[in-house]
């Protein structure tokens, strides 16, 4: 039921007997005031406890921790001081000093690496690329910026260059990680890679061997086109060659394994040297160290016929066992055309597809004997007159300044980033991709990441053995 | 405090400082951002290097610059207590403290988020993230009630009262209602009918009478007292309006028209004890957010404060 409004005078008229009401606080705001003072007071104490604690307790440091460990660093997480020297404080009008005590405790574990490359300019802390406290998952990978602080910048670079004249060839890092792979290494640029850029997409520079157009100095004689298209090829296996025949991922999937004669070549291209015996063989060389194998092969040729009598025919009888080796030396002496020496023809002669005894061509489909070192090797003469294979030298890294994983490439067709090479008749030309072909992906456009840390690293192996002298003969 | 147009000076203020600040910490992260500036603007050298080296936001010149003015934000907004219960000192009028209190709180989100980096940090900075983001919801939702409940209050309350008097006036209430039920007792004594002085007529009257009197009296000690004495009505029959007003009107019905005036003015007692409820609950929906906010923001403002002394003072 409405009641009439009162006037303000019939309202106040009720406070009559109140009228000190405000000199006491109502429950309500009397609650809120106690709680805030108890507040105030468990913040003070709880501030100054750990003021206190925060020199001794290590409970109290891991609480002010800018942030969580990574998870490379979890395990000693708990240890503020496995990074952190408590003598050292931070300086942020000199934090070279702070720097240096925190880089030390990293080189204390990470022992195997150095920095960058010796006309660097302006040193770097671990911390500045490397950032710790942002939380519990792996570490943040480098930011470009950290790249880009030299790269990015005319003055470093200019700096960078002009100091990079003081050091020989040799004194620059060369990535490697294994001795025993081979690296194409191309002659260093004269102002060495100074040039500035801002991205990988729009101003990194080309690749210095589409950029240099350099060549393949492996002297072994290696025809793409015609193994991959040729008609006359014959069968593997009841399959066409293709590029994954020779070319097998490691057992990471990064990159490609070697190239050898015997995994790669020898079901096509055996050394049979007699007609009559397909598996009475020249042995492949598969080292420096096995260099002369093939001349002493042929020079006690009898004596391979009697071993391969005894071993392989399982003839126990000597008289057998030397008709044996003279019926096959004398066929050898009737193939070896008059006034040359079977060395000479073993060594030198680059004939395809001849047969042995007639000097026919196999038909086609067959699979070729053995027409010559020469055939695939450059063939040199040395001082004495013999005969010497130049070890062919197969690259295992290209690009000795990046990083890259086949794996991770695997939805690609192999032409799409070596498609030339199936037009490629020369063992010097080089199809790798081109700085194009990587920002078709890798770039806003292509939406793949494209930072710097996608492809090269900051870190190199301190200097190596020349690489010459990592070089090995594989064929 | 209603944000109306007076606040629009205030909102646009705080919208050109957030994006001020929001176009420096981009400046700083991002070299892109300095191109497009094309020289015209130069990156000082005390703020440090673009992008900034570390992985610590927080702790680059730029981003202590963010923390030290959030920190002084939160030390003024914390002053708005105060203030309040000093309204005479001359600091200002208490009006623009408290649209200063809500903006410049707000300013403060982009520069925790930028001072921080986007990150949580440890633990430290975890409890102090988690805290600044209770007092902000809580800071919110009062304002939200503040501009709920006031209107409602108009509208429920024609005759709002002051919220200390109403114990007062409850009270006051209380002895009105024992007033009339005196009146009741007393007229029910004197309606008894005194043997041999009356015809039989004249006293079955009044013996009606006197049970109408004692059925009101029943109402106000079973019903009405209990009602109006009581600081929790919910769940009696007259702590509904409707259920009120239907009690009244039966009780009129049953009850003679001499009983009516006492019975409309205990309904009308009935009537001002609802409203004060009423207003009390919405006085606890106007004020109960500052029993959270008032007392976080207190411990916010002294655990900021740690937090930037053991970073500058202790670890610097």
């Amino acid at each position: 039921m409405p009641t009439p409004r009162k006037d303000q005078k019939q309202i106040a008229q009720r406070y009559a007997g109140n009228l000190r009401y405000f000199r006491k606080l109502n429950p309500f705001r009397r609650s809120r005031i106690l709680l805030m003072l108890g507040c105030l007071l468990l913040a003070v104490g709880l501030a100054l406890i750990y003021i206190q604690s925060i020199k001794t307790s290590r409970r109290a440091q891991l609480f002010s921790s800018s942030g969580g460990i990574s998870r490379e660093h979890f395990r000693f997480g708990q240890d503020c001081q496995k990074c952190h020297d408590p003598a050292v404080k931070i300086d942020l009008q000199n934090p070279a000093v702070m720097n240096a005590s925190l880089d030390a405790k990293c080189e204390a574990c990470h022992t195997r690496h150095t920095f960058h490359q010796v006309e660097v300019v302006e040193n770097l802390s671990c911390l500045d690329c490397h950032h710790e406290h942002l939380g519990t998952g792996p570490m943040q990978p480098v930011a470009d910026s950290n790249c880009l602080s030299c790269h990015g910048n005319a003055a470093v670079m200019a700096a960078s260059a002009q100091k990079g004249l003081q050091f020989r060839a040799g004194d620059f890092h060369v990535k490697s990680k294994n001795d025993l792979l081979v690296y194409f290494q191309p002659p260093r640029p004269a102002m060495g890679y100074t040039q500035v850029f801002q991205s990988f997409e729009k101003d990194h520079p080309d690749f210095q061997i589409q950029r240099e157009n350099l060549t393949d100095p492996n002297t072994l004689k290696f025809n793409h086109k015609s193994h991959l298209t040729g008609k006359d090829i014959p069968l593997v296996d009841g399959h066409k060659l293709d590029c994954a025949y020779c070319h097998q991922p490691d057992s990471q999937g990064a990159y490609m394994q070697p190239i050898s004669f015997a995994k790669n070549c020898q079901a096509c291209h055996v050394l049979q040297i007699d007609p009559t015996l397909p598996d009475f063989q020249i042995p492949h060389p598969t080292s420096v160290s096995e260099a002369n194998s093939v001349r002493d092969f042929i020079l006690t040729l009898p004596t391979q016929y009697a071993t391969y009598a005894a071993d392989k025919m399982g003839m126990k009888d000597a008289t057998q066992v030397a008709a044996f080796v003279s019926d096959h030396m004398s066929a050898i002496r009737q193939r070896t055309r008059e006034g040359t020496d079977l060395i000479q023809e073993v060594f030198y002669t680059d004939k395809r597809k001849i047969n042995p005894g007639d000097g026919t061509p196999p038909a086609a489909g067959e699979r070729a004997l053995f027409p010559g070192c020469a055939h695939c090797h450059e063939v040199k003469t040395s001082a004495a007159n013999e005969p010497v294979v130049t070890p062919p030298v197969l690259p295992d890294r290209w690009y000795v300044h990046a990083e890259f994983s086949h794996a991770t490439h695997s939805t690609m067709k192999c032409e799409d980033c070596h498609g030339q090479v199936l037009q490629s008749v020369k063992s010097s030309d080089i199809y790798l991709p081109n700085k194009a072909s990587c920002v078709a992906c890798h770039s806003a456009k292509g939406g793949v990441v494209s930072t710097c840390a996608t492809c090269h690293g900051y870190h190199n192996p301190a200097p190596g053995p020349n690489v010459a002298s990592a070089l090995s003969l594989r064929n | 405090m209603i944000v109306d147009r007076t606040h629009f000076g205030w909102g646009a203020g705080t919208i050109v400082a957030s994006a001020g600040a929001a176009l420096l910490y981009c400046a700083n992260n991002d070299p892109e951002v300095l191109k497009e500036w094309n020289g015209l603007l130069a990156w000082p050298d005390w703020l440090g290097p673009v992008p900034p080296l570390r992985g610590n936001f927080g702790a680059t010149p730029l981003g202590l610059i963010y923390g030290t003015v959030a920190l002084l934000i939160f030390i003024f907004a914390a002053l708005l207590g105060w203030r309040r219960n000093h309204s005479s000192w001359p600091a200002g009028r208490i009006q623009v403290w408290l649209k200063a209190h809500i903006w410049l709180t707000l300013l403060t989100i982009p520069l925790i988020l930028f001072h921080s980096g986007f990150g949580w940090g440890g633990p430290m900075t975890q409890i102090l993230a988690g805290l600044y983001v209770f007092v902000m919801v809580s800071g919110f939702w009062g304002l939200a009630l503040q501009h709920l409940v006031p209107k409602l209050m108009r509208e429920s309350l024609p005759e709002e009262t002051i919220f200390e008097q109403i114990p007062f006036i409850r009270s006051q209430l209380v002895a009105q209602a024992e007033a009339i039920r005196g009146e009741l007792a007393s007229q029910a004594e004197e309606a008894l009918p005194k043997a041999g002085h009356h015809e039989s007529g004249t006293v079955a009257l009044a013996s009606e009478n006197t049970v109408a009197v004692k059925s009101a009296i029943q109402f106000l000690d079973q019903q009405a007292l209990p009602y109006l004495e009581t600081l929790k009505p919910r769940g009696l029959a007259l702590y509904n309006d409707g259920a009120s007003d239907d009690q009244f009107r039966l009780l009129k019905l049953r009850l003679p028209e001499s009983l009516h005036a006492p019975l409309v003015q205990v309904q009308n007692l009935c009537d001002e004890k609802r409203r004060l409820d009423l207003q009390t609950r919405l006085h606890y929906w106007l004020h109960s957010w500052l029993m959270v906010h008032a007392p976080a923001s207190i411990l916010l403002v002294v655990l900021t404060l740690v937090h930037a002394a053991v970073a500058t003072f202790i670890y610097a």
